[in-house]
């Protein structure tokens, strides 16, 4: 992995309202660079989301200022066509509901869309649709329509769709929940390589116990909205009163050094199971 | 840890199930059945899925060529006037549903259960010389001589004209025709490029897309439906009376809009998310091939034969 000193995204006392006057956002500086794994961990509606629709470019703050390649991200700049186009190109981004990131009749064809949208040569787009389904084993799912396949599927589909922009990018919105712990694996290593590649990678998460793998930096948001912490990790993950602080955990919590395995066992005193995937 | 004050009512058991053979039965309700058609529905399009995928003459076709020569067989259908040609047509059509592996019985109940019913209620009128006079084909009532009622003169008798009963079948066969040719169409083609289709005949691609979104979403919204209504038949115990149910599916129809207007935001800002810019852009359409310029010909061919013959015979 390599990280350069360039940054690709740098907020300056960002915030973020909704129209409808709720905050999702507040105060937040932080700055991301070309090649890291960050991991954004948060209670739920803790603007995790709103701040990767924020990188995007889907949503636009009103407070502070938000940069991207170096140059300011507004509903002005990606009104240029060509800024718009080169952007659009350097950052995917993969939503937490597969059903609205796929609309396209076929699995080809949703794969498809974003090449053909960027103005592709047509044997060039054949190409790149080819090789991600290759590289994702979606060979069987071709000319199916992507709303008929399975949780699991259309997420991998979702992720094709993305992929075959070739982004410096991933803004990934909870990549692996509701996946099987097989399909789970098989995505984190996917990203690890990559990010090995030089690609850069934002996770949206509350499962911990992926965290470590998937990022090397965590920045943790306060159910109020602020960006409450920023480190390795592993130093985030071990401090458990700013996790329990920020309601992701309570006092039971806790994490397995056990390796790659599953296991499902119970504590004495606990109720119910604990599940705990962890490397080692 | 949080210790919860769990009530005592909640630890409880509900005590072993009574048996399940009571003579006694409940009427399935509103809720029941309309999962029930919700389930059709997916089931209905899963059937016609597979038949558009079979390996079929009509499946082999350029979606655009099969809309345009649909267009020029349903203009042959409303031309011709002779019973003998429509027959014959209506015939041509069939054997052309049989090679496109369409089941001969799906398509008969799909076209020749539905045309003849609402066809016939629209003509049975004219078949009577009151509504449209003519020759007596079979006398059915003796009136005591003709009436006069204003403008209207009612004639000595009530009959069936041979005018009215060709009319008839010419119309039904008419329609039977046209109908069988866009059940044909759309049987065998997959929605999607049926409508990939229309934009050969100059149809706007944004309209094509509105259409495919369309398509697309009611699956997503027939599913939180469907959901919606077996969470609450899952909550239910005992019979409900029918204005509770109607306030559920008012309530259902209302949680459904707003979910598919959070939804439809979601979507534009993924399409935003992949270079989308407000103009569509597409692929070209499948290449016309071989078969495809045969198929023009022959429906060429058979439009000038029957047209022709048409002509002759009348």
């Amino acid at each position: 992995m390599s990280v350069d000193d360039e940054a690709i995204f740098e907020l300056k006392d960002v915030g973020f309202n909704y129209p409808s006057g709720e905050k999702a956002l507040e105060g937040i500086n932080l700055s991301i660079n070309r090649g890291e794994k960050v991991a954004l961990l948060g209670a739920n509606g803790s603007g995790k989301s709103t701040l990767l629709k924020l990188l995007n470019g889907l949503l636009f703050t009103r407070e502070g200022t938000l940069k991207a390649f170096g140059q300011i991200l507004s509903e002005e700049s990606l009104a240029n066509e060509e800024f718009s186009f080169a952007f659009r190109r350097r950052v995917g981004f993969v939503f937490q509901n597969s059903d609205a990131q796929l609309f396209n009749s076929n699995v080809w064809e949703e794969i498809a869309f974003g090449p053909i949208q960027l103005g592709l040569p047509e044997a060039e787009v054949h190409r790149l649709v080819d090789e991600v389904i290759a590289l994702l084993g979606l060979e069987r799912f071709r000319q199916r329509p992507p709303f008929k396949l399975s949780g699991g599927e259309k997420r991998l589909v979702a992720l094709a769709s993305v992929l075959s922009l070739n982004p410096d990018v991933l803004l990934l919105d909870e990549p692996t929940s509701g996946l099987d712990p097989r399909t789970q694996r098989k995505l984190i290593h996917l990203f690890q390589q990559l990010n090995k590649a030089g690609k850069t990678i934002i996770v949206a998460t509350h499962n911990l116990e992926t965290v470590e793998e998937i990022a090397d930096r965590a920045l943790v948001f306060s159910e109020d909205h602020h960006l409450v912490a920023a480190g390795p990790c592993e130093e985030i993950l071990s401090n458990i009163d700013l996790l329990i602080k920020v309601n992701l955990v309570d006092e039971e919590f806790h994490l397995h050094p056990h390796g790659h395995q599953t296991l499902i066992h119970a504590h004495d005193g606990e109720r119910r199971p604990v599940l705990s995937l962890k490397k080692a | 840890m949080v210790d919860y004050q769990i009530p005592e009512w909640l630890l409880k058991s509900q005590g072993p199930l009574p048996p399940s053979n009571s003579a006694k039965k409940t009427r399935r309700s509103f809720v029941e059945k309309t999962i029930d058609a919700f389930s059709g529905f997916l089931m209905d399009d899963f059937y016609s899925e597979r038949i558009a995928s079979a390996n079929g003459l009509m499946q082999g076709l350029h979606p655009g060529i099969k809309v345009i020569t649909t267009l020029l067989l349903i203009f042959v259908a409303v031309s011709l006037r002779s019973w003998e040609l429509l027959l014959l047509f209506n015939l041509w059509i069939l054997m052309l549903a049989y090679m496109s592996a369409v089941p001969l019985s799906t398509f008969l109940k799909r076209v020749w259960l539905v045309v003849p019913i609402f066809t016939g209620i629209i003509i049975l009128p004219t078949l009577f010389n009151v509504i449209r006079p003519g020759d007596p084909l079979l006398v059915l009532l003796h009136f005591s001589g003709q009436h006069r009622l204003g403008p209207w003169v009612l004639p000595g008798e009530l009959t069936i004209t041979s005018q009215g009963v060709r009319g008839a079948v010419i119309f039904i066969l008419r329609v039977g025709a046209c109908v069988s040719l866009s059940v044909l169409l759309t049987l065998t083609t997959r929605w999607a490029y049926l409508l990939r289709g229309f934009s050969m005949i100059r149809i706007p691609t944004l309209f094509i897309n509105i259409l495919e979104m369309t398509y697309r979403y009611i699956y997503v919204l027939l599913q939180s439906a469907s959901d919606m209504f077996q969470a609450r038949m899952s909550r239910t115990v005992g019979r409900t009376g029918t204005g509770e149910q109607q306030r559920f599916v008012g309530n259902a129809m209302g949680a459904l809009w707003s979910k598919a207007f959070i939804l439809s935001d979601e979507v534009h800002a993924a399409m935003l998310s992949r270079g989308y810019t407000g103009t569509p852009r597409t692929l070209k359409n499948a290449k016309i091939r071989g078969l495809d310029w045969f198929w023009i010909a022959f429906a060429l061919l058979v439009t000038i034969i029957l047209l022709g013959g048409d002509r002759l015979v009348s």
